[in-house]
């Protein structure tokens, strides 16, 4: 059997993030290097900057005809290094262009939207640390009660 | 853990298995080798609730082998250059000292 829509749009989402790329992305920082889902143990410092993202609830609502889906789709981003709030807003600007490098993901989904960050934090020992969560909600739609289509 | 005193000259003897020579640097004064145990431990942080291991250089000496005023001082190991910017933390029995140590 095939994958849920859902599944196919979060393997599109994974692919999406690990091509953040210095080279050839264009990319500010190889974030995609080191992309995690739904990563439950904690990073080692020498696997930054890493991204974790989860898709967390979804909303879903019928509208002609379809199942609309709302998906909260939350990104982990950590990094460190002595230059670190001007690094986190590069690897913030990274993720967000790559995300909208196309909203449909192939035509997936419907949209993309980007609802913004949490403040970001920074934690000073050897090294500064740090981290932000963004969110984004991607809709896509199925038919009613079919996951896969 | 800490070592008793034969014990001590043992672990931190020259050319001992578990020691690494380090040129010592007291702000001031010319540098001189001494002895160190250096490991690397790791502590949990977590900026924005993202957990991560952050490794940091870590060396035991005997806390005869530095000054009591040692903020500042700098320790050569492998090539590395380390700082010492927090107050050494003694054992028990006083015959050891711990240094978190810093590159910057």
């Amino acid at each position: 059997m095939t994958d849920p829509k859902r599944q196919t749009l979060i393997t599109a989402i994974d692919t999406r993030l690990k091509q953040i790329l210095v080279s050839p992305g264009g990319y500010n920082y190889n974030l995609g290097s080191s992309v995690h889902e739904w990563r439950s143990t904690p990073l080692d410092d020498s696997e930054l900057p890493a991204v974790i993202y989860r898709d967390l609830e979804e909303v879903v609502s019928v509208t002609v005809g379809k199942h609309e889906h709302r998906m909260l789709l939350e990104i982990e981003l950590a990094l460190s290094g002595a230059t670190v709030p001007a690094t986190m807003r590069k690897g913030i600007a990274d993720i967000v262009k790559a995300l909208g490098v196309d909203l449909t993901f192939g035509g997936l989904a419907e949209d993309t939207e980007f609802e913004g960050t949490e403040a970001i934090s920074i934690i000073q020992n050897e090294r500064r640390i740090a981290g932000v969560i963004l969110r984004f909600i991607v809709t896509y739609l199925t038919n009613p009660f079919d996951p896969y289509a | 853990m800490s070592l008793d005193s034969d014990l001590t000259d043992v672990f931190y003897a020259a050319g001992s298995l578990f020691v690494t020579p380090a040129a010592y640097t007291h702000v001031g004064s010319a540098a001189v080798t001494i002895q160190v145990i250096f490991d690397r431990p790791s502590r949990p942080v977590a900026p924005q609730g993202i957990e991560v291991e952050e490794y940091y250089p870590q060396a035991r000496v005997r806390a005869a082998d530095i000054n009591a005023s040692c903020i500042n001082d700098s320790l050569v190991i492998a090539g590395e250059t380390y700082y010492i910017r927090h107050p050494p933390e003694l054992t028990e029995d006083g015959l050891e000292a711990v240094l978190n140590l810093s590159k910057v």
